[in-house]
């Protein structure tokens, strides 16, 4: 199973909401909101930890078919390893737990947090407005060797996205994310 | 514009129209889709119908908490997706 989450940063940085009164409060535990203090860039941190809950949470819904709920306090981040423009993490709800892996740049943040450490995928990010959609259809054209006209993407009640081929469900693990000009999408492969 | 509603008794008096009402003005600096916003109702989805960034939902939940003057625990927040949930938490929160 898998997620994935991408940050615009001209988008979300400067905007002074992360210095409201409960902003923080609302959305990390009291380690996560430790570290943000104690970071050397705290903004940017509040957003690479809300990229590692957001795709953790992406992951998490599909995996379990979970209604969709607001509740990244319940997303708990570890930071496992931190090379500055990339960084490994851990996020866990209730008794389950996905890796993440951010990287960093000064225009984004793009995460993916995978249920296994041997997950193969394919991604691939865009920094100019996309018909990501397609991009998607195309890539599971070529890695399943399906006729492209022939799949579609639909949703489920709960707004999961799935991929459909003449009307019969794909079993195809994918995630997309866009924020302002940015896009991305990562495909799950099997073994 | 939006009227700063001051005491709890006021909103104990508002009626459900201007709550919608109210919450239509607290979402709309934080809308993608603006066309979702023709047609605002109990419906409404924050995330599909209006394309909020889900970053931006606790700025809503937030600027509920000062618009009505009431606290949304965690529980609450978590099923704060429509404006019907959101129209409803804050009945619940001011009765």
């Amino acid at each position: 199973m898998i997620g994935n989450d991408i940050i615009d940063l001209k988008i979300s940085l400067g905007k002074n909401n992360w210095k409201r009164k409960g902003f923080i409060n609302k959305l990390f535990s009291e380690e996560e909101q430790d570290w943000i203090l104690n970071s050397r860039n705290q903004e940017l941190t509040i957003w690479l930890l809300w990229a590692m809950k957001e795709s953790a949470y992406k992951a998490h819904q599909r995996r379990f078919e979970l209604p969709r709920s607001f509740n990244p306090k319940a997303y708990r981040c570890e930071i496992i390893e931190d090379k500055i423009a990339s960084v490994s993490g851990k996020v866990s709800i209730d008794k389950n737990s996905y890796l993440t892996k951010a990287s960093i740049s000064k225009e984004y943040i793009y995460c993916y947090a995978t249920l296994h450490n041997f997950t193969n995928f394919a991604q691939k990010i865009y920094f100019q407005p996309t018909n990501l959609k397609l991009e998607l259809i195309n890539a599971v054209s070529k890695q399943q060797n399906l006729p492209k006209e022939k799949i579609s993407i639909k949703k489920t009640s709960q707004f999961i996205p799935f991929l459909i081929f003449e009307n019969q469900k794909l079993f195809c693990n994918f995630s997309v994310t866009h924020h302002g000009d940015f896009s991305a999408f990562i495909l799950e492969l099997r073994n | 514009m939006r009227t700063k509603l001051k005491t709890k008794y006021q909103l104990y008096k508002m009626p459900e129209k201007d709550i919608l009402d109210t919450l239509k003005a607290i979402v709309t600096p934080y809308v993608q889709n603006k066309e979702g916003l023709e047609n605002f109702n109990e419906k409404t989805d924050f995330l599909n119908d209006l394309k909020i960034n889900s970053a931006n939902l606790v700025d809503v939940v937030l600027d509920v908490e000062d618009e009505f003057n009431i606290e949304i625990d965690t529980e609450s927040m978590n099923g704060m997706l429509t404006a019907g949930d959101a129209k409803n938490i804050i009945l619940e929160k001011m009765s």
